[in-house]
């Protein structure tokens, strides 16, 4: 990634509108093509669906509007539990466990979404206030996830994904 | 529930930047015509640096000329979707023959001299114009991605992002330098990778991509940018 290429130009660019100020304009060709392959799909994990909604949404009204449907209409004020370590253990597995059968056979992308939403959230609130893993996926695979979420749920919801991630 | 291979469930509803933005009316071709000039006037004037025109103006006027006499024209979106073309296939293509009706004009006027272009064939249009379209494209991510970042309160998780992709920095270095150990650095430049591959296809679709078509999209132009010769000239 040493050489640069000649453009002729100094400025410009997409969406830049000056001429001197791009901190990107000496890029080459090599750096070019490392970010066009980020750019492609590549294997997708379940939480990238849950995290590509909730960077294209209000996520506090999303995380509202899902608590009163499945797989946490069966759980009332399953937002405010969820987030106090108010529910027991067992409570929180069955709304893993429902959860996980909406995102296996959703009818709706809605589902399916509150489906992930209710799975991640559960394993989180267990972490985080019993200090117990639910789920069988490995803390390897788990913690970066969870992070991940993290970086793009809304508050309160980021701090408790990023509770569980510290303590996974 | 560890790895989905399929793309998504549900593909979200292709939405067509310039058809929406066009269906609004006055301020929505305002916004149109304000996306093409920042989209397009680098890779227009990288491409006019390199004929033989460029002794009829300043690449800036020529190119901003060339805006306000083609965008202008009511049909001009139109014809567009008529052609088939990708939106810089068919910007190049009307920039060529704009450039040749400068060209007579001087020559009506005989205040000067030279020799006029022959005209351009598709290879060369693709060649020149696409890989100035590509650079632009990709730093026009970069600065977008950035903002975003920014605006969302993950400016660290960007600077590694902006560390080990754009400089090519390991996770290693990047510990050395910021502390942040390499497995927590990783996730955090996913994160920030995430809203630089939203924001490419975003400007991908801008082109007149389909959804459907994103993916191959982004493979030809993987193949536009190439690798640079003079590193393969020093790996010899």
């Amino acid at each position: 990634m040493s050489s640069t290429i000649n453009n002729g130009a100094n400025g410009g660019g997409t969406t830049s509108t000056g001429t001197g100020d791009d901190p990107y304009r000496e890029i080459t060709r090599d750096q070019a093509s490392t970010l066009l392959r980020i750019g492609l799909e590549g294997p997708r994990r379940a939480a990238d669906d849950l995290a590509d909604e909730l960077e294209k949404c209000d996520g506090l009204r999303w995380f509202e509007a899902q608590f009163r449907r499945p797989p946490f209409a069966e759980l009332p004020h399953a937002g405010r539990l969820l987030l106090s370590g108010g529910t027991s253990l067992d409570a929180l597995t069955a709304l893993k466990e429902r959860a996980k059968s909406l995102v296996k056979n959703p009818t709706t992308r809605e589902e399916y979404l509150a489906g992930l939403a209710g799975y991640y959230l559960a394993i989180a609130s267990a972490i985080a206030h019993h200090g117990a893993r639910i789920s069988r996926q490995p803390a390897e695979e788990l913690e970066p996830v969870l992070q991940e979420l993290a970086a793009v749920a809304p508050q309160p919801w980021s701090d408790l994904l990023l509770a569980a991630a510290k303590k996974v | 529930m560890t790895q989905n291979t399929k793309q998504d469930h549900f593909p979200p509803t292709r939405t067509d930047y310039i058809d929406r933005e066009l269906g609004g009316g006055c301020q929505g071709r305002l916004n149109v015509n304000r996306h093409i000039m920042e989209a397009y006037a680098f890779p227009l004037t990288v491409y006019f640096r390199g004929t033989k025109d460029h002794w009829i103006g300043e690449p800036d006027e020529i190119v901003q000329g060339f805006f306000a006499d083609r965008l202008a024209r009511a049909d001009y979106f139109d014809n567009w979707k008529s052609s088939g073309k990708r939106l810089r296939h068919w910007l190049i293509n009307g920039f060529c023959f704009y450039l040749k009706e400068r060209h007579r004009a001087n020559r009506r006027d005989s205040k000067a001299t030279g020799e006029m272009d022959d005209p351009v064939t598709e290879s060369r249009i693709a060649e020149d114009m696409d890989r100035a379209w590509v650079m632009g494209l990709v730093r026009g991510a970069l600065t977008e991605a950035r903002a975003l970042c920014d605006a969302q309160g993950l400016t660290e998780h960007w600077r590694i992002f902006e560390d080990h992709f754009y400089r090519g920095r390991s996770y290693e270095r990047i510990e050395i330098e910021s502390g942040i150990e390499p497995k927590r650095a990783a996730v955090m430049a996913r994160t920030a990778a995430r809203k630089f591959k939203q924001k490419l296809r975003e400007l991908v679709r801008q082109d007149g991509v389909g959804e459907e078509s994103i993916e191959s999209e982004i493979r030809g132009l993987l193949e536009i940018a190439g690798v640079d010769d003079r590193r393969k000239l020093n790996e010899e």
